[in-house]
Order: structure tokens, then C-alpha cells, then sequence
């Protein structure tokens, strides 16, 4: 009679760990751009993904670094959350015959929401030695006028005509995928291609010294680098010429954007495209489209909220939730907890209590600052850390998002606006960046050697 | 024969800027809203490059010393987008190579012919728009950022753009070409 019992892990004391195999060797390139060295603001900088024939490239490895240089006159301040990483505005990633296989507009305010949801702790010590992130990340930065005295409350500092070296690891579905790519095996050249920020958008300065000029320099990707043995490199060649086609699957992220008009209290109805096949979940950015092109605001990571009470979302023509999402930011009727859960959900981080949010300024204080939801953020001029997230996926796994190709209207963002919200004044349109999280697949063709991405 | 809804026309009066700021030499428009207005927008959304033509370009800028000065060429620039065929020369140095990548969309001729003489017809050199198609990123992803430069791409003095306004015409084409993979969101495999 077999009875239902296991050996645990612990007790298998006579097998023999596995070897793994293919053997494959290790060794690290250093990628340079392909079109000039020093870069300034709105300039294409294009790295090429140098891959020796045959060989595969761990990208979930790489990492990337540049110097940014401050050519104005005065002190420059990086961005709260993702420092210097604030001048990659735009990210794409393009194959070697010219297929885009990746393209994240807004690249710094997706990486800003990603790391606005992260342990206070984890965007002030690694993010600062990374990126140049504040040293108290949590505080609210102004989104208008600016602050006069921006030395002494945690954010790096460049002076005039000095630098400091960025450390990157792309937030990017190429550079995240779940396998080795087989870049050494493709026709072309892949390469990154940076469109970089504006001036005024890249940086914080003082209230009245609004002369921040960059260049970006010495830009390199850390590659690693794995080589198979021939015997492996030949059998795998002669697989893809088979017919085999080598699917490899990750997580993207596409931005598209609508605006709130300035001036506006009630019902905002703003409809999105995108045609993805799966949708995972949806993160919506607002922020006041005058700090996005002022250096005296917080132009990258300055979140508003727009006094929002309630917002949903309209997918394919079904409102989801059906219930609204209640938000409210007054000390009387706080509501933050809600929009915190669906943010937690669209990412991911719902199950888990190591995931903190960064939120809290000045936590040595007698009584520390909460920075979430702003609460009068027309009269504060503040912005915090709330996103307007929805999760879609049926399950937790590839290809359990929701299909949008086929929807006659894909997305619409219904949201009722207060009149404490910063949009609620002249100069407050406010742009709304929608980052579509969705599922994407880089086919490489075996017969032609062509790589490109479906989603 | 090209299909005629594969081509897009957009106006832009630099007034209209999504700033408001009056000073029109670095400017910026938000023109994801074309979702809402073009009638195959399913098409163009997904769209990663295409062809953009500067079809007409206007700026209430006298011909004069005083308003020109040393300007023989204003360049339009744009940020926030990639142009994967356009080069520009910039002079070689330990920073940078000969040749480099550009973000020129456009070039109009002031009319300076010297000091004191310029063309008071037009801010184009003649009546013909001689600007012709350039390969860039989808510009109905979102923000779009002009800039105004002069011939040595220096952006322009105030004194040229400072409570003045243009207006250009741009022409778009999205075309379905086989050898090139510009939909990058074909079916799954699988």
C-alpha cells in the first residue's frame, strides 16, 4: 500500500546536486554609445548591445552608468526619488533590422512611481549611492515656485561645473526578461536609444536661479556575458534554423497620456488608447504640466492628486471597480487607505508586508510628516506619492491580463475632481500619465536571425 | 496608390502651447488628444515611427536688422521623440564625432542676404515649402517639445521670440511597409 508521505529537503542526504548544463563562461563588456560621448538635453544617446557572435547576455544583470555634468551657473538638485535618472526621458530599445522592441515614454516618472513604492530606507541609502535620490526622499517637494533654501533638506546636490556618476539598473521589460537573451545570435545590432529631458524638467533649482543647463557623459552599460561551449552554440544555431522559434517572455510598460484642464471641479472623463493583448494593471501619474517644464518644481516625482474623491476606470466599455474607488484627503474623513490598496495590487506588492511605500518625511521628529496624499495641495503647492492604480489580472501569471486589442473604446479614466486640487487654478492643466503594465514576448526568428516583440 | 487616411495634417499655432508661456523658442504641446479625433486612431496609436513633413511655417518677424540680426537659418527642433535618419554635422572633438545624430525636423531661411538687405517677402525663402519628409518617432504619443534654434543650433535669442508667435503645418504619413516592422503589437504567438 503506498501512503501519501515525502522526504523534506532537509532529510535528502544522499542526493548529488545537479550540474547545470550547458557549461557556459562568464565575462563582462562595457558598452559605449555609438553616436558621439558628451549628450545635452532632447539629444539621442544610442548604446549598442556589443554581444559577441554565439553568446547570450544576462540583461537582468547590467546595469548602466553616465557622469552628469552641471554646465549652468548655479547648483543643480536631483530628482527626490530617482536622482539622476530623471534625465532619461524617453527608453527604447530597438533591434538590430530596426524593430522597436520596447519604447517607455516618460521613462523617469514610471521609474519615479516604481520607486515611490519602495521602503523609505531603500530609495535613501541604495537609490542615493545609485542614483543620487534624496537622503530623505519621503519629504513633498514644491511642484510650483519652488523653494527658496534646497541645501539642507537631503536632496544631492551638484555644484556649477562639477559632476556625479550615476549607477542605473534599467527599469526596463528587455532588461527584465526571464531568460538569457540570445543577442549573439540575432541579425543587426540591437541598441538603447535615450532621448534625454529637458533642462528644466531633469533637475530641481533655488527659487530665483532657474539656469540649469547639463550635459550627460561617459555613458556605459555593464553587460555580462555568457558563452556557451561550440558544441551547445552549434546545436542551438542549427535549432533556430530548424524552425524552432525562441519565445522569450516579460513584463512592459507602455505610457500614453490625456490631460485635466486647469480650472476643472466634477466629473473628468479621459480616455487612454492602448491595444495591448494583456493588460496587467494600469498606473496613472498626474502631475501639474507647468512643473514638468519649470526647474524650480519638482518636474519628475511631483504626484498630485487633484483633490480627487472618487475614480474608476471604464475598460472596453465595463466600468472596473463598479464601486468607485474612494479617496479623501482631509484630517476629517481621511480615505487614503483604499487608493494605497489598489496602487499595492497593480503592482504586486499587496501580499507582501516588506513592501513600504515612500511616504514618510522627517521620521526622527516628534511628529513625522505624512506625504501619500497631499491634502489642499492648491494652497500647500505640494506633491506626494499617490498613484491612481487598478489591477486587471485573473491570476498571477503570464498572459492572465485583461485583452484591450479588440475593445472599441479601451480605456477611460473617470475621476471627480475637488476644488483643493492644484488643478483648480490658471496655470493647473494637469498631464496624466497612464503606464500600461503588459505582458510582452520577444520572438527571435530563427531563419532570419530577426528579433521582435509582440504584446 | 498610398491610402489617402494614412496621412494626418496638423496645425500648430505656437500660442496654443500647453505652458501658455508667450516666449514661443522652447514650447511644448500634449497631442495624445488625437485618440479622440482620428477615425482610424487603432491604426496610427500603435505606430512607432513616420514620416513628418514641415509643410508651411510662419513668424510674425519683420525683415529687418533689428529683428533678425545675424540669423540666416532658424531650425526647428524637437525633444521628446527620435529621429533614426537624420544626422547633423558638429565639429569634432574629444567629445564628440564629426557626424552625430539630430533632432532637426525642419530648417527655414530668414532672408538675410547681408547687413542690411533681407527678403520682405518671406520668411521662407520662396513660395515653394522646400522642407521635405524626415522618418521620427510618433509624435501622438504625448508630449512634443519645439524648440527654435538659429543656424548653428544655438537656441534663439529672446529678442526673436518674446511675445511673438508662429505657425506651422506639418504633414504625417504612417506607411505599411513590409520590410519594416513598424507595428509592434502584432498577435501572439501561441
Amino acid at each position: 500500500m503506498s501512503d501519501n508521505t515525502s522526504t523534506p529537503i532537509e532529510m535528502r542526504l544522499s542526493e548529488v546536486p545537479g550540474m547545470p548544463s550547458p557549461e557556459m563562461e562568464l565575462t563582462y563588456v562595457t558598452a559605449i554609445p555609438m553616436n558621439g560621448s558628451t549628450f545635452s538635453q532632447n539629444q539621442e544617446c544610442r548604446v549598442g548591445l556589443n554581444v559577441p557572435t554565439d553568446c547570450f547576455v544576462d540583461l537582468k544583470r547590467a546595469y548602466m552608468k553616465f557622469k552628469i555634468n552641471n554646465t549652468g551657473a548655479a547648483p543643480i538638485f536631483l530628482d527626490p526619488l530617482i536622482g539622476g535618472a530623471a534625465v532619461i526621458d524617453n527608453w527604447r530599445v530597438i533591434g538590430g533590422t530596426g524593430a522597436l522592441l520596447e519604447e517607455v515614454i516618460h521613462y523617469n516618472t514610471f521609474y519615479a512611481a516604481m520607486n515611490a513604492n519602495k521602503n523609505t530606507d531603500v530609495v535613501s541609502t541604495i537609490h542615493h549611492l545609485y542614483e543620487g535620490a534624496s537622503k530623505r526622499p519621503g519629504k513633498a517637494e514644491k511642484v510650483e515656485t519652488g523653494t527658496a533654501d534646497l541645501t539642507g533638506v537631503g536632496l544631492t546636490s551638484i555644484t556649477n561645473a562639477e559632476s556625479r556618476v550615476i549607477t542605473h539598473r534599467p527599469q526596463s521589460a528587455f532588461f527584465n526578461a526571464d531568460r538569457y537573451m540570445p543577442l549573439g545570435y540575432t541579425q543587426g545590432l540591437t541598441y538603447i536609444s535615450m532621448t534625454l529631458a529637458q533642462n528644466v524638467t531633469a533637475f530641481l533649482t533655488n527659487s530665483g536661479t532657474d539656469a540649469a543647463t547639463y550635459t550627460i557623459s561617459e555613458v556605459e552599460l555593464h553587460l555580462p556575458i555568457l558563452k556557451p561551449g561550440p558544441e551547445f552554440g552549434s546545436m542551438f544555431r542549427s535549432a533556430m534554423s530548424s524552425g524552432v522559434p525562441i519565445q522569450i517572455h516579460s513584463v512592459g510598460v507602455q505610457n500614453t497620456q490625456q490631460a485635466i484642464p486647469a480650472s476643472t471641479t466634477g466629473e473628468n472623463t479621459l480616455t487612454f488608447s492602448t491595444r495591448k493583448r494583456s493588460v496587467k494593471s494600469l498606473v496613472n501619474a498626474l502631475r501639474l504640466n507647468t512643473a514638468i517644464t519649470s526647474s524650480l518644481a519638482n518636474s519628475v516625482s511631483g504626484f498630485v492628486n487633484c483633490d480627487i474623491s472618487e475614480m474608476n476606470f471604464s475598460v472596453g466599455g465595463m466600468r472596473i471597480p463598479a464601486q468607485r474607488i474612494k479617496v479623501n484627503t482631509d484630517a476629517n474623513g481621511k480615505d487614503a487607505g483604499e487608493l494605497l490598496a489598489n496602487q499595492q495590487l497593480a503592482l504586486g506588492h499587496y501580499s507582501s508586508d516588506l513592501r513600504g511605500i515612500c511616504s514618510i518625511d522627517a521620521r526622527h521628529n516628534a511628529d513625522p510628516v505624512e506625504t501619500y496624499l497631499i491634502t489642499d495641495e492648491k494652497t500647500s503647492k505640494e506633491g506626494g506619492k499617490a498613484l491612481f492604480s487598478l489591477d486587471l489580472e485573473s491570476y498571477n501569471a503570464a498572459f492572465a491580463g485583461k485583452n484591450l486589442a479588440g475593445q472599441g473604446l479601451p480605456l477611460v479614466f473617470h475621476a471627480q475632481t475637488g476644488s483643493k486640487g492644484i488643478q483648480n487654478q490658471a496655470t493647473g492643466a494637469v498631464l496624466c500619465d497612464l503606464y500600461v503594465i503588459h505582458d510582452v514576448v520577444y520572438v527571435l526568428d530563427g531563419m532570419t536571425g530577426v528579433i521582435s516583440a509582440n504584446s | 496608390m498610398k491610402a489617402i487616411q494614412n496621412y494626418y495634417y496638423l496645425y500648430i499655432n505656437s500660442d496654443d502651447n500647453a505652458d501658455a508661456n508667450v516666449n514661443c523658442k522652447n514650447i511644448n504641446f500634449n497631442l495624445s488628444s488625437i485618440l479622440q479625433s482620428a477615425p482610424n486612431k487603432q491604426f496610427i496609436e500603435d505606430q512607432a515611427y513616420c514620416y513628418v513633413k514641415l509643410s508651411y511655417f510662419a513668424m510674425d518677424l519683420p525683415p529687418d536688422a533689428t529683428a533678425i540680426g545675424t540669423t540666416t537659418t532658424i531650425q526647428v527642433r524637437l525633444g521628446g521623440t527620435i529621429f533614426p535618419n537624420t544626422f547633423e554635422t558638429s565639429p569634432p572633438t574629444a567629445d564628440n564625432n564629426n557626424l552625430v545624430s539630430s533632432n532637426i525636423l525642419g530648417v527655414i531661411p530668414t532672408g538675410r542676404e547681408d547687413a542690411t538687405d533681407f527678403n520682405s517677402l518671406y520668411l521662407y525663402s520662396n513660395q515653394y515649402y522646400d522642407n521635405t519628409y524626415v522618418v521620427m518617432g510618433n509624435p501622438f504619443k504625448g508630449q512634443l517639445n519645439i524648440q527654435l534654434t538659429d543656424q548653428d543650433g544655438t537656441i534663439l535669442a529672446d529678442t526673436l521670440t518674446n511675445n511673438k508667435s508662429y505657425n506651422m503645418k506639418l504633414e504625417i504619413y504612417f506607411p505599411e511597409d513590409e520590410q519594416f516592422i513598424f507595428n509592434n503589437n502584432k498577435n501572439l504567438i501561441n
